[in-house]
């Protein structure tokens, strides 16, 4: 990350949250912009260059402090599943994120006025006056980008202090050192994306290792935090079986997978545009160019591929535990 | 991937003419085109006019992909007097439109904010403004994004005039002329960093593709079929696995199907995971 250069909207260049963001940047070079959006979705920007050389755009959310789920993304059994969007984009670069097809920028924007997103999700609930599931981190990762904003810190604890609400922090960051003064809660869900390194190694560059997701993993169970893993997305990679397999190995003889709340499988699928998209602007990731079929506007593995890789995962999970509660996507 | 120098006002090229290796290609009337190995230089000529009428003019020209350098003085009034500034934000007079050039590697000079108005640049004016002020800026900004990605279009602005000391005609352009080392490293650091981007990002499958096209003469849609699966070969079987599986077509294929067989077979070999 390129940290020298941050776009800060005009309005919120006192903001609390921009001024404590600041406080943790190396000679941050501020550049004041109107609006987030006027660098965020300017024509003709270089997605690849931009990750390569990535900025930080801090911005105040004026509306849509949350989203309906779409129906690729699990609702775990909720009727009612929203998503909210406080950063968009991520620290980490894995080559199948929807989000290279999705923003024309690889910047990362933070929206610093974490209360508003708070304040309304209040709102959504007086007037839903039943169990909401929220997800907060589908369009980043804010675990990994806990020591530049407490995302995380601020929403447990707002969390904590709602009935009807239960909330998802997904994440491939292993800085649970983050949390760790914070008292863990039923409604509050710690879901881990875990990877096998070989996949890592070919499609997921900056995040950490397998090795030290499980240690992270273990130290959340031993601290009580309620945990998912999500196998997700399962890759078609060369010898993926065996991959596969050695992970799950790998977690059991670290974790009890009693101990894990569910686990959550889905392999790889994306909306078709973001794809092509994809597609045209690297031609690097193999994973792009696998032959696909299509479902309505989604693409993903032949069916034979997609119960293959299903099937290994799954078995290798019961084969270590039996009662595992596995959701399958 | 060509670099293209763009001035407005030949006094601000002369000194990158003399250092640059370049000759006259293309003039029409008082517009010039100069092209050498390493960089192009545009002189257009001054006002918000004729640089975007230059660059439609040289694109059409020359199409290939370009990366375009606005370059030239500028005036600041809280900007330091003969100091280079790589800019970081460009608007135009009304302050409402604005263009933000990528900047993608660490600059070796300060960031500058640029307006761009169609008059020249009074004492008056200056005196108002807050930003580095030109009468070009913003209007390559919006031609050159009809050709260019937002990482392809930069400016680099150097400080002739504050508002308070007065503007020497004369002795600026020495004071200019020394300091062109600074903006060139930046120029050669940015085009290194785009053109590894390039190779990283579109990896070269034409040392394959090429013996394919003459074996089994494939059609075009055939052809994307073929260079998706060497780009997924690439990643998980590596060169020799796709070579090897290239050795084995015969080459005195005659028949149309028999093409047809020997490219579906390489394709299901090269997507095979």
């Amino acid at each position: 990350m390129f940290s020298g250069l941050v776009y800060i909207e005009e309005d919120i260049l006192t903001h609390p949250g921009t001024l404590q963001i600041l406080s943790k940047l190396a000679n941050p070079q501020v550049v004041p912009i109107k609006h987030y959006k006027d660098v965020f979705n300017q024509a003709g920007s270089d997605w690849r260059l931009q990750k390569a050389a990535q900025k930080i755009i801090l911005a105040s959310r004026r509306s849509h402090f949350y989203y309906q789920g779409s129906d690729i993304t699990p609702a775990f059994g909720f009727k009612h599943f929203y998503y909210n969007t406080l950063a968009l984009n991520c620290v980490y670069d894995c080559d199948y994120c929807y989000l290279q097809g999705m923003f024309s920028s690889a910047h990362l924007v933070l929206f610093v006025n974490n209360d508003d997103f708070m304040e309304q999700t209040k709102v959504l609930l007086q007037q839903l006056q039943e169990p909401v599931y929220l997800a907060l981190s589908y369009d980043t990762d804010l675990l990994a980008i806990e020591h530049w904003y407490p995302y995380c810190k601020e929403w447990i604890a707002f969390a904590s202090e709602q009935t009807n609400l239960t909330i998802e922090i997904r994440t491939k960051s292993i800085n649970i050192k983050a949390l760790q003064p914070i008292k863990p809660a039923d409604n509050i869900i710690l879901a881990w994306t875990l990877s096998p390194q070989e996949v890592i190694n070919l499609h997921e560059p900056k995040t950490p290792s397998a090795q030290s997701r499980i240690a992270a993993i273990k130290k959340a169970v031993e601290q009580g935090w309620r945990v998912r893993i999500c196998f997700d997305p399962i890759l078609h990679i060369p010898n993926a079986e065996m991959a596969y397999m050695k992970l799950v190995d790998e977690l059991a003889s670290q974790i009890q997978l009693t101990s894990i709340d569910s686990f959550s499988l889905g392999v790889f699928r994306m909306n078709q545009d973001f794809l092509k998209r994809m597609q045209h602007q690297r031609k690097d990731s193999a994973l792009l160019f696998h032959v696909f079929e299509k479902t309505d506007d989604t693409v993903s593995y032949a069916k034979d591929i997609k119960k293959k890789l299903i099937d290994v995962v799954t078995n290798r999970i019961t084969h270590h535990e039996k009662r595992a509660h596995i959701v399958i996507l | 991937m060509r670099i293209v120098l763009c001035f407005a006002w030949p006094a601000e090229a002369k000194p990158w003419l003399e250092r640059v290796n370049c000759k006259l290609r293309f003039q029409v009337k008082h517009v010039r085109y100069y092209q050498g190995a390493d960089y192009d230089i545009l002189i257009a000529g001054m006002g918000p006019y004729h640089l975007p009428a230059a660059i439609g003019w040289i694109q059409g020209l020359i199409p290939e992909d370009k990366i375009w350098w606005n370059i030239g003085i500028a005036g600041g009034k809280e900007n330091q007097l003969h100091q280079w500034f790589y800019i970081s934000s460009v608007t135009n007079e009304t302050g409402a439109d604005f263009f933000y050039p990528e900047i993608s590697i660490l600059p070796n000079m300060p960031l500058g904010m640029l307006q761009t108005s169609a008059q020249p640049v009074s004492k008056t004016v200056l005196a108002a403004a807050d930003n580095l002020a030109d009468m070009e800026g913003f209007a390559f900004c919006m031609a050159a994004q009809l050709f260019a990605s937002t990482s392809r279009i930069q400016l680099l602005k150097w400080v002739s005039d504050n508002g308070v000391e007065n503007f020497d005609k004369h002795s600026w352009q020495k004071k200019y002329a020394d300091s062109i080392d600074e903006p060139l490293q930046l120029i050669q650091a940015h085009h290194e960093k785009i053109a590894s981007m390039v190779v990283a990002t579109k990896p070269d499958i034409d040392v394959y593709l090429q013996p394919l096209l003459d074996v089994l003469r494939p059609t075009f849609s055939q052809q994307v079929m073929i260079k998706d699966a060497l780009y997924f070969a690439r990643q998980y079987h590596g060169n020799d696995y796709i070579q090897k599986k290239i050795a084995a077509i015969p080459q005195d294929l005659k028949q149309k199907k028999e093409k047809n067989v020997w490219l579906l077979q390489l394709l299901n070999e090269l997507r095979n995971v």
